[in-house]
């Protein structure tokens, strides 16, 4: 974790979607469990947004404008800077085939759409638990 | 002459008198749109701490446009949501006689409002609307049956796959808008498929088949297994399919038989699953069908070899009896 993160009184979280209702209710869950909450509506503003405020985790959703999920994540663990960011994806899909591939770029974990807030929470928490 | 001036007259008077309308609409029109932006804003807040709250919260005490707005709202976050949010949800629209307006209207004799109701139950998770959204897709009007084809899906009514399949297959709602629905469906809706993969249809059978590659994982290959021996055509082309979807290695020798199969459909899609589940013996066996079959089944025998020893491809692509398909894969392997 760099330096500016583990000064950070909460942990930041960056959520990546390019539907809004999601991003307010992803948002929403995350916030009032005590962390604060980066909002990017697609791949690029997520990529910007990762490099400038070095976030202790990223929520992205896989279909995503400009650049996709699988796309973003295997930029951030391209860069130093970001490379050791858990990454957790937002998947539409249901084909096992996709949740590799995302495993494949080098995400941390899944999570299906439609989803459940409480389990958002959960990974969110084991994940940032464990480092 | 006074005649046609006074014609003159009525006509412009009628213009002018249309175009105050039309302005006066305009800009009641958008005034409406401005209030339920304003309103949307107001809400969304509400709306998610209600759908999300810790603990079971009344409903906000809400009239009118608000309420119309909140419900709105609710049924966009449905959605995208499951769990204890989505039971929130199911209950307000219960709680608020939402459910049940709608129901009467899907009774209604106006095609556009049964279309709308049969959307909306969709979004207000009452899952005890199956039945009248089932019967729905026997409505004589398309929109109607798509829309309750997509709420069904939305609900998650494992219990409607088979009149979903038989409509998507019949035509009765077009193939995306029931696959779509279909595979809302999810994983849960293996094993009912499972079971639809013996109709006596081959139609349903091979629909069945398709959809289990798509939603199931490897460990639902054992049933599909067979029906690469079923008598219809199509059958054993989504069992070829789904196999490969499904990365199913424990059906690498019954694909590689079905590269012997009499039709090259069903050669090919065996050819393509045999590049998904890999193995050296598949590639053994790709390799002649790549040199020497018809086209689709050569073809897609070359990439799939290609999919699992790309060198091999390069090295058998330069001998004389080639063939075309391998020299393209070849070709496409060294880009």
């Amino acid at each position: 974790m760099s330096g500016a993160a583990s000064a950070r009184e909460q942990p930041l979280v960056l959520a990546a979607d390019d539907d809004e209702d999601i991003l307010d209710l992803v948002a929403f869950r995350l916030e009032r469990s005590g962390y604060t909450v980066l909002v990017a509506r697609d791949g690029e503003e997520a990529l910007k947004l990762a490099a400038k405020e070095l976030p202790d985790l990223a929520v992205l959703d896989v279909m995503m404008p400009k650049v996709d999920g699988f796309e973003v994540t295997r930029r951030l663990r391209a860069d130093e800077a970001t490379s050791r960011m858990p990454i957790i994806l937002l998947t539409a899909r249901s084909q096992d085939a996709d949740v590799q591939q995302g495993f494949d770029a080098g995400a941390d974990d899944y999570l299906r759409k439609p989803f459940s807030p409480d389990e958002l929470r959960a990974r969110v928490q084991a994940i940032l638990g464990r480092r | 002459m006074r005649l046609v001036a006074y014609a003159g007259v009525v006509f412009l008077a009628g213009t002018l008198l249309l175009i105050v309308v039309l302005v006066a609409r305009r800009s009641f029109l958008r005034r409406q749109a401005k209030v339920r932006g304003e309103l949307v804003e107001r809400l969304r807040p509400v709306a998610i701490a209600f759908v999300d709250s810790q603990e079971p919260e009344p409903a906000p005490e809400l009239h009118g446009r608000e309420s119309e707005v909140f419900a709105e709202l609710l049924g966009r976050y449905a959605r995208n949501l499951r769990g204890a949010a989505w039971g929130r949800i199911a209950a307000y629209f219960e709680e608020t006689g939402g459910v049940d307006e709608q129901l009467g209207r899907l009774q209604s004799r106006r095609a556009w409002r049964r279309a709308t109701a049969a959307f909306t139950l969709g979004d207000m998770c009452a899952r005890r609307v199956v039945p009248e959204l089932v019967a729905a897709l026997d409505d004589r009007v398309r929109d109607v049956r798509m829309a309750a084809a997509r709420s069904l899906g939305r609900l998650g009514a494992v219990e409607a796959i088979e009149p979903l399949i038989a409509s998507t297959i019949s035509g009765g709602v077009p193939r995306d808008v029931g696959g779509l629905a279909l595979l809302d469906l999810g994983p849960p809706g293996v094993p009912r498929l499972v079971e639809l993969s013996s109709s006596t249809e081959p139609a349903i059978r091979s629909g069945a088949i398709e959809l289990i590659g798509l939603l199931g994982e490897a460990g639902n290959a054992e049933p599909l297994l067979d029906h690469l021996r079923d008598p219809a055509a199509g059958v054993r082309t989504a069992s070829a399919t789904a196999l490969g979807r499904l990365g199913a290695g424990e059906a690498r020798d019954a694909l590689v038989r079905a590269l012997d199969d009499r039709v090259p459909d069903v050669r090919a899609a065996a050819a393509r699953a045999l590049g998904q589940t890999g193995g050296q013996r598949a590639a053994d066996a790709l390799l002649p069908v790549a040199r020497s079959d018809v086209f689709e089944p050569a073809r897609a025998a070359a990439q799939a070899l290609a999919r699992i020893d790309p060198r091999r491809v390069v090295e058998a692509a330069v001998e004389p009896d080639a063939g075309p398909h391998l020299r393209e894969a070849a070709d496409l392997v060294s880009l």
